[in-house]
């Protein structure tokens, strides 16, 4: 065997780095905070049912609107990062189970959907109109049903992100394919509530999912950006990357400690954002310092 | 065996799957593959961005990408007697037996024809860039327009006047289509007819690959001892329709060493090998969540 170095060819990198601007991670945060708030508001309804049907209460509604606030900004992210944002309905021809790109927008159709019917539902203006009266009956079951399917799109929608950059060529992205959905989901769910909490809830659960993200996100914070892979082969990976796991753990929890639950609320959910950024350019870096040296 | 210039063939009519062999024992580092590419494909300027491997290199295209379809690595490295050597061999799209583009394309616009070649459809294209992340061989490539930024960083390139100006067919992924339009017409490929040494050799993958094996042969008898041959059985992909030789790695060494050397990936991974692990993850924590909601929620 030589002794030469395999350094690839003229330092060039072996994988092209990602082409995706900054909507990609900032839509990372927004659906996926939009996807764990329908989850949340799918336990909220069916953990407090009252005479058959889901309760539709403050938070519920709440949680449904941020959803759909959410579902109208996803999609004018994504577009706007689209090389022809013209053609953006072309993802809607094909359904490619072996691509979590287009799984992840089928999931965002499903998404925008569903919330889009809970928030006439949760407005309860439909069950006033003379048509749907005689079918009052059936409003319980099917509010149960598309909370059901807004929870189950919406934690995909927060988690398939993950799975997104986890199965991809870029080394940072596919070294941590079990760690990023699990990491993204956690950090969706911190920042749903989060953000209800700054809406104006003061639901005590909310706290309590805080807690959970928190205790979460510190289980895998020291993991959640493998800096020491990416770092072994470059120096440039900035400091910031290091912030997320701190705004997630010990900013947000020491202010909960306190009794400032507003101040969690603000730190959680930007260090989620930072996070996505984080790893964006992170795999960047990745790309950039690829080469066939590396065998993984 | 030699590319048959002039002649029709009829692969497309029949189906039968080509690809290329490129041998660099063969090659003189002339670029009249990458010439004959642009201008049969259009392919717009990439304003050099691309450019600038170093200023004692004569690769002025740096790296294969949307406008760069061939592209002539230029190696230099010593004989075992300590003598330079100077090597050329002409990259290109492998079109993958099991393409990474193809399978993560959402729109379908990624598609395998019927000699075997993967294609992007530009009409279909929307430009999401997820084929990008999903080339193995870094490859293919979202076609931007050159920025003042990209321009002005190669050293002595002053930023070109055109680089505000829209590039044809801007925002799609790009690269290399075996010249199927070409093979229509039952030409071989522009590269392959513009070789003048036959370094890149056209033809069904099947006659190729024996040709390979025999020239792998012929070059070990006259002292060519490090050629092997480099045709994607490693890893995943299932095999590739652009082969190569290589030399320049150590001898006895199954294609890893001279891979590196050439800057390609000694065991191609598509990333479907992930999505198992990544999906099961996604979907374990979809139920996690829930169970972490409701027990907030009752508790």
């Amino acid at each position: 065997m030589s002794d030469r170095a395999p350094s690839g060819y003229a330092d060039r990198p072996l994988v092209k780095p990602p082409v995706w601007t900054w909507e990609i991670p900032v839509y990372f945060f927004v659906g996926g905070v939009a996807g764990m708030s329908l989850l949340i508001a799918a336990v909220a309804g069916l953990a407090r049912m009252s005479d058959g049907a889901p309760a539709l209460d403050p938070l519920v509604r709440k949680c449904v609107w941020v959803a759909c606030a959410g579902a109208v900004i996803s999609p004018m992210l994504l577009i706007s990062d689209l090389g022809r944002p013209m053609r953006f309905l072309n993802m809607l021809s094909r359904f490619n189970v072996r691509s979590p790109m287009s799984m992840g927008v089928w999931i965002l159709v499903g998404f925008s959907g569903v919330s889009g019917l809970l928030l006439i539902a949760v407005n309860g203006t439909i069950v006033d109109l003379p048509v749907v009266a005689p079918f009052a009956g059936a409003l319980g079951p099917l509010m149960t049903t598309l909370l059901i399917c807004g929870g189950l799109f919406g934690a995909l929608l927060a988690t398939y992100t993950g799975v997104l950059l986890g199965v991809s060529t870029i080394p940072a992205w596919h070294q941590n394919r079990r760690r990023l959905p699990v990491h993204f989901g956690l950090a969706s769910l911190g920042s749903a509530a989060s953000v209800l909490l700054l809406f104006g809830s003061s639901d005590p659960v909310l706290v309590r999912l805080l807690w959970i993200a928190i205790a979460g996100e510190a289980g895998i914070a020291l993991l959640s950006i493998d800096r020491s892979a990416v770092a072994r082969e470059n120096a440039a990976v900035p400091q910031w990357t290091r912030l997320p796991p701190i705004l997630m753990t010990v900013a947000s929890a020491v202010p909960l400690v306190l009794g400032l639950p507003v101040l969690a609320a603000i730190s959680f959910p930007m260090g989620s954002l930072l996070s996505r950024f984080a790893w964006i350019k992170v795999g960047r870096l990745s790309a950039m310092t690829s080469g066939s040296s590396q065998r993984d | 065996m030699k590319n048959e210039r002039g002649q029709r063939h009829n692969y497309v009519e029949r189906g039968v799957t080509v690809g290329f062999l490129t041998d660099p024992t063969l090659c003189i580092g002339c670029k009249a593959c990458e010439v004959a590419c642009k201008e049969w494909n259009d392919v717009p300027s990439d304003g050099g961005a691309r450019a600038a491997i170093g200023s004692r290199s004569y690769d002025h295209s740096g790296d294969l990408g949307a406008s760069t379809w061939r592209h002539v690595k230029f190696v230099e490295t010593e004989t075992e007697e300590g003598l330079p050597r100077w090597l050329f061999l002409s990259d290109v799209c492998k079109h993958c037996e099991r393409a990474g583009c193809l399978e993560a394309c959402p729109t379908g616009a990624i598609w395998r024809t019927e000699v075997g070649s993967v294609l992007v459809d530009d009409d279909r294209c929307n430009g999401c860039g997820y084929c990008v992340v999903s080339c193995p061989f870094g490859v293919i490539d979202r076609r931007g327009r050159p920025t003042a930024e990209i321009i002005g960083s190669i050293a002595g390139t002053a930023p070109s006047s055109g680089s505000s100006e829209a590039v044809a067919g801007e925002g799609g992924a790009f690269k290399c289509t075996l010249c199927y339009d070409r093979q229509v017409e039952g030409k071989i490929p522009a590269c392959a007819n513009a070789c003048p040494t036959d370094s890149i050799m056209f033809g069904p993958l099947v006659d190729l690959k024996e040709y390979a094996q025999v020239r792998v042969e012929t070059l070990h008898q006259r002292g060519v001892t490090d050629a092997v041959l480099y045709d994607g059985q490693e890893g995943n992909v299932n095999g590739i329709h652009a082969m190569s030789v290589l030399v320049g790695g150590s001898v006895g060494d199954a294609a890893g060493d001279a891979a590196d050397l050439w800057g390609q990936p000694s065991n191609p991974t598509a990333p479907y090998a992930y999505l198992a692990a990544s999906w099961s993850s996604a979907l374990l924590t979809v139920v996690l969540s829930a169970v972490a909601c409701w027990l907030a929620f009752v508790l």
